[in-house]
């Protein structure tokens, strides 16, 4: 019974993992919908994924460029929505 | 005579030193990029030794690689509790009233915890979030960030477990929307721990993947009734096997308004060199978010169920119903949920604006048939005032229920509280 239960379990690691190689692999092409999205954009749809999306007036430009990586380590954007964001909040 | 001679010569040859010393000062100064010599003497005209002022540099707006800030959240609240405990009995139900309680920051219900980033490098983030609460000091998280490629994040150091989303995102007192957590999330052994991480997030095509893999040292079990707990920030690992947790986020829409994930995690929680060295958790979550924002409304619907299962073991009976029946054992499976609703007008008017409404309900179901067996269920629904985007003023109403069972066995008599709180809660992120 142990021994069924821990290969379902490695099973299902093994299975998530393989879904994340292969969906990154697959997202090399990102559609261009994406890629013209304005800072501004990025930061109104990302930020309110969990919390209000945040006034530009709250931190200085060095500060946003810390809280942009620490949100990216939370929200797990992409680099390029990241760099988008913080520059739509320095400015 | 020649000593006159003598102290009149020292004090001429001094005084003429002295003099010296006062009048022809050697001074270097940079102006510009470059050094110049003074030489501040009567007889010398300075000003002749000095070129035309430089025009000063002009404005340069530097960046800089190191940067240290401190931000933070605060909580503290009011909570009014009226409780009723009820345990059937052969003769019918008896119904006590426990007496009301009211406080100021009850212990489970306050937090001040300021976070500390570092930015070291473009590539380095270093974060440590000490927490004041459950009246005690804590640590919620302190690890080394490294960002190494687009998509990749490699982290370590005390962590937060990614399992579900409501821990690592949503259990902020200025983000949850309600004054308190929901208990699937408080009963489950989820938190923090020590370890390695690997995290990212991926464009694909129009949709976004994200994933977050944890090794871990693991959750720790109970020889005594066979419930596990998250170790301690200070606790050495109880076993050589390490607990690995996934989870993988896919959000299909354009606008990242709908994200779909999926949680597991596994590993060994008895403690080494013991009966219980085998013993092994896995549980696993799906946790799903919408969110919609066009006038006239904004909504916010959250879920996430969780399942822990504990391979099987026996543990020692504290009320034995023989002398030879000294153990038990039992299907350690527990199981909760929560799902919560916000709306929150998108108008002209500035006080309705920023008004949100919310309602949660939650409900946790430990294992049957253990020492620690009962059931939560927990109806939550509030209103919020959102003074700016990160400070809020919430009221709310909580009706928590929590029944233990009838077993003979482990002689654990029934009984059902119902505890009905309200909540005044101000919370900040600083």
């Amino acid at each position: 019974m142990k021994a069924i239960f821990n290969k379902k379990i490695t099973f299902v690691i093994i299975g998530l993992l393989g879904m994340v190689l292969a969906v990154t692999v697959s997202g090399c092409k990102v559609n261009e919908a994406i890629s013209s999205k304005t800072g501004a954009q990025l930061w109104g749809e990302n930020c309110r994924r969990c919390h209000n999306a945040p006034d530009p007036n709250t931190f200085s430009p060095e500060q946003w460029k810390t809280v942009g990586m620490h949100m990216q380590t939370r929200a797990l954007i992409t680099n390029v929505e990241r760099d988008k964001i913080v520059a739509f909040l320095q400015q | 005579m020649k000593q006159y001679i003598t102290i009149i010569t020292i004090a001429l040859l001094t005084s003429t030193f002295a003099k010296a010393q006062t009048k022809d000062t050697i001074e270097v100064q940079k102006i510009g990029d470059k050094y110049y010599v003074i030489v501040d003497h009567p007889k010398v005209d300075t000003t002749k030794q000095f070129a035309p002022a430089p025009a000063p540099p002009p404005t340069i707006s530097k960046t800089f690689d190191s940067h240290f800030m401190v931000v933070g959240l605060a909580t503290i609240g009011f909570l009014n509790t009226w409780s009723v405990n009820k345990v059937n009995t052969p003769t019918g139900v008896v119904s006590t009233k426990l007496p009301t309680t009211n406080s100021f920051g009850d212990v489970a219900h306050y937090e001040f915890s300021p976070m500390f980033l570092w930015r070291h490098s473009d590539n380095i983030l270093v974060e440590f979030e000490p927490s004041f609460s459950n009246g005690s000091l804590g640590v919620n998280w302190a690890d080394i960030t490294y960002f190494a490629y687009p998509g990749v994040i490699l982290r370590a150091g005390y962590i937060v477990l990614p399992f579900g989303t409501y821990n690592k995102r949503l259990a902020a007192g200025w983000i949850c929307k309600l004054p308190t957590d929901p208990v699937s999330i408080t009963s489950s052994p989820v938190g923090s721990d020590w370890g390695i991480e690997l995290e990212g997030g991926q464009q694909t095509g129009k949709m976004k993947v994200n994933y977050d893999v944890a090794l871990t040292n693991g959750f720790t079990l109970s020889a005594t009734d066979g419930s596990i707990a998250n170790p301690d920030v200070n606790a050495v690992d109880n076993n050589l096997g390490k607990t690995v947790t996934g989870r993988f986020g896919w959000l299909p829409a354009l606008n990242s308004g709908v994200e779909i994930g999926a949680s597991g995690l596994w590993g060994k929680a008895g403690d080494a060199n013991t009966a219980y060295k085998n013993v092994s958790t896995a549980m696993g979550a799906l946790d799903f978010q919408w969110v919609y924002a066009k006038k006239p409304v904004a909504i916010n619907i959250k879920a996430e169920a969780d399942m822990q299962y504990v391979t099987n073991a026996s543990y020692s009976n504290p009320n034995p119903p023989t002398v030879s029946d000294t153990t038990y054992t039992y299907k350690n499976l527990s199981y909760g949920y929560y799902g919560m609703f916000s709306i929150r007008p998108i108008v002209a008017d500035k006080f309705f604006r920023n008004v949100e409404f919310a309602v949660r309900y939650s409900s946790y179901q430990s294992p049957k048939g253990s020492a620690f067996e009962n059931r939560q269920d927990q109806i939550s629904a509030g209103v919020c005032y959102w003074i700016n985007w990160r400070t809020v003023f919430k009221i709310g109403y909580e009706n928590l229920i929590t029944t233990n069972p009838d077993n003979n066995e482990l002689a654990i008599t029934n009984l059902k509280n119902t505890q009905n709180i309200l909540y005044v809660q101000f919370s900040v992120q600083f």
